[in-house]
């Protein structure tokens, strides 16, 4: 069969991460063909969250040359060009041409410089997918925290950069946190910046996007001894279990924020009377590697607005990854609602 | 010497994968990484394949994986296309031969060495173009093939149409439109050719003309009008004196309350010379400067290089344009100026209908955004 990866590619994920870093110099070594793939994409996907300028990007424009003699001289080259332009950080992340031609990525990073130097293991299908290059630079990227006194607040981790919807779902948490009480310590990575990066270890509690972050929970665990909750919240349900673990973790009493959100959702799905009783059927992503998980909180709307969810029904969009909160809720339901013309 | 802050334009296996993921008929199977496929995947909107290359394929050969992919389509498709990326080209396997090995002459397969490092995506889709087994037939006296058609170009759907409607304004038929729309690699070729964009010819066909630029159109329908009208020509005696009168117009009123432009173009050389050639004819522009992603190839006007987001942000700082004409790159890397979107990418943005950038609606459509955009930025700055 055809097969497209549907993970991706190494590089776009580790990019996903170093270009959020305020004022950090990705290098891209390999032909300027995998630089532009990534730079297009990221632009397209910046100009959605309505960020004006395309994050720094150097290619070492690797060609037949290299390719045949090596390019580990074009990459000390670009990473000097990289520090003349006076960055807090350079980040340096490699593709199957430097993988496959031998190039040693992490001797020419390991060189003495002005500005920190982070070699981000990455190498195309070499190097895993995307989710392995994500993981990847965040890890490369924490060994600039150290452990240090915590102060109750959080940290989030390994939130999905590219993600249409990636400041909505930070809004959703901090509102959600602002009910606690809870403070934002660093989002790790969303707009960082490298002092931000090095506070990381002063929040008592890692919030991870979702479960495929764990290594990197894990790690920064072991590193900076601060536990995690694996996942932005996700359902009804599950908001009001997120508050009461993160309150329990953060030794704050949740009673006060699980009651107020419970009184709101119940005031939101009120709002959507017009669809109760409809007939749908839930539609996914094909190939959606977590629709069994998706459709957990599908039926647990429809059950809240006795839905029949039956073949033959309107199609409701079940995305996946889905919505965070009840604000994400309210915005899935919107769409049903239009899918339904209730 | 490392010299690509923010490359902007696409490598030769993507122009390679536009050009023939745009003739029906063919499959295109992308021998590489995931990586390389997922670009061209998600900006062509035409389905691909890829061998999603593993480690363990570089090791082992590639050969299998390509032909899991190959048996995984078999049969959809009457000509499969094999785009050999870095990587392969780099191991140096023969899948010609892994190809010959296991399928014989039973299938149509074609092998095109594409890696990225080696060339731009000019040369790219060219030379994809050229693999194809395209003849000329004789036999086709009443059409002209339209060629420099890609799905890279946002305005590929509007330029096809309207080249298409003033071939039949014209008198004379649409023949292969290479490479997009109804064209097949079993198309008959007719033995003239009109280009929708210059820096794309096929070199298939005697050359009718270009259609970008009224100053091209006009010589362009002549050229057909000559060919396929008896009785005149309603396009070179109406449309375009009425198009031409009313763009004409249109600007007379914007000089009225302002100056005219200073004006920056990046995209495809020959493109922008034709623009800049007809910003300066109606509107009085000065061309600041001309930035190519392409290898220039000629023109009236100054061009520089201008294929990374550095280089466009230095050219920009320099010349400090009123009126950026280019990809959603420009107008990221030069906010303060009027903005009018010629070239991909086009972010940010959404676009719906087939807008032409070709012939005497592309010649109106772009005059109109040229003089609104000219027209916003001045309110804005009050």
């Amino acid at each position: 069969m055809a097969t497209p990866n549907d993970d991706g590619c190494t590089l776009t994920g580790a990019l996903s991460v170093t270009t959020e870093v305020a004022r950090c110099v990705t290098i891209i070594h390999g032909p300027a063909g995998c630089a532009h793939h990534n730079f297009s994409l990221l632009h397209a996907l910046h100009a959605s969250r309505d960020f004006a300028v395309p994050p720094p990007v150097l290619s070492t424009d690797m060609t037949e040359k290299e390719v045949i003699f090596g390019g580990e001289q074009m990459l000390e080259e670009a990473i000097f060009r990289a520090v003349e332009k006076g960055p807090d950080l350079v980040c340096v992340l490699s593709t199957c041409v430097a993988a496959v031609i031998g190039d040693d990525v992490g001797a020419v990073c390991r060189v003495p410089s002005l500005v920190p130097v982070v070699h981000v293991p990455t190498a195309g299908f070499l190097g895993g997918g995307f989710l392995a290059g994500h993981i990847q630079a965040l890890i490369s990227l924490s060994r600039f925290a150290g452990r240090c006194e915590q102060v109750p607040s959080v940290n989030l981790i390994g939130e999905k950069t590219l993600e249409y919807e990636v400041e909505e779902h930070y809004r959703e948490v901090v509102r959600l946190l602002t009910l606690l009480g809870a403070p934002v310590n660093v989002r790790f990575v969303c707009g960082a910046t490298l002092d931000g990066i090095r506070r990381l270890g002063r929040a008592s509690l890692n919030i991870l996007r979702d479960p495929s972050m764990r290594p990197v929970g894990d790690h920064l665990y072991r590193e900076l001894g601060i536990p995690y909750i694996d996942s932005f919240p996700l359902g009804l349900e599950g908001t009001l279990r997120f508050l009461e673990r993160a309150g329990r973790h953060l030794s704050i009493d949740p009673s006060a924020a699980v009651a107020a959100e419970e009184a709101l959702q119940k005031e939101m799905i009120g709002t959507f009377a017009p669809l109760r009783r409809k007939r749908v059927t839930f539609s996914t992503a094909p190939k959606a590697p977590t629709t069994e998980y998706a459709s957990r909180f599908g039926y647990e709307l429809a059950e809240m607005l006795e839905l029949e969810v039956r073949e033959g029904g309107k199609p409701v969009p079940l995305p996946d990854p889905f919505p965070v909160g009840t604000s994400g809720i309210r915005r899935l339901l919107h769409r049903w609602r239009r899918k339904c013309h209730a | 010497m490392p010299e690509c802050a923010g490359p902007l334009w696409p490598c030769g296996l993507t122009g390679a994968a536009a050009c023939l993921s745009g003739v029906q008929g063919v499959g295109v199977i992308i021998h590489g990484s995931a990586g390389c496929y997922f670009y061209p995947a998600t900006t062509l909107h035409s389905p691909i394949y890829c061998t999603s290359l593993s480690d363990h394929d570089i090791v082992l050969g590639t050969g299998d994986a390509l032909v899991r992919t190959i048996d995984g389509i078999l049969g959809r498709y009457s000509m499969l296309a094999v785009l050999c990326t870095c990587t392969p080209a780099i191991i140096g396997e023969d899948i010609r031969q892994v190809i010959e090995e296991h399928y014989g002459a039973s299938v149509r397969i074609i092998v095109l060495d594409a890696p990225g490092f080696a060339g731009e995506y000019e040369a790219g889709f060219l030379s994809a173009l050229s693999s194809l087994p395209l003849s000329i037939d004789v036999d086709q006296q009443n059409s002209v093939n339209i060629d420099g058609l890609s799905l890279m170009d946002p305005f590929w759907r509007g330029n096809l149409q309207e080249i298409q409607r003033l071939l039949l304004l014209a008198g004379g038929e649409s023949g292969a439109t290479l490479c997009a729309g109804a064209f097949s690699f079993d198309s008959g070729l007719s033995s003239s050719t009109i280009h929708a964009n210059p820096d794309l010819r096929s070199g298939f066909g005697t050359p009718v003309g270009t259609m970008i630029g009224l100053s091209s159109v006009k010589k362009t329908v002549a050229a057909l009008e000559d060919r396929f009208c008896s009785n005149g020509g309603v396009i070179s005696d109406q449309l375009i004196p009425d198009a031409e009168e009313r763009v004409i117009s249109a600007c007379d009123k914007y000089q009225r309350r302002f100056d005219p432009p200073t004006v920056g173009l990046f995209g495809q050389n020959l493109s922008m010379q034709a623009i800049a050639a007809m910003l300066t004819e109606y509107l009085g522009a000065e061309i600041a400067c001309i930035g190519s992603r392409n290898s220039p190839s000629g023109g009236p006007f100054p061009v520089e290089m201008a294929r990374d987001f550095e280089s466009v942000s230095k050219m920009l700082d320099r010349e400090r344009p009123d009126l950026v004409l280019g990809s959603s790159f420009e107008q990221a890397a030069y906010p303060s100026a009027a903005f009018v979107g010629v070239t991909a990418p086009l972010r940010g943005t959404v676009r719906l209908h087939a807008r032409p950038l070709a012939g005497i609606e592309g010649t109106l459509a772009l005059m109109e955004s040229v003089l609104n955009a000219c027209m916003d930025h001045q309110k804005g700055a009050k």
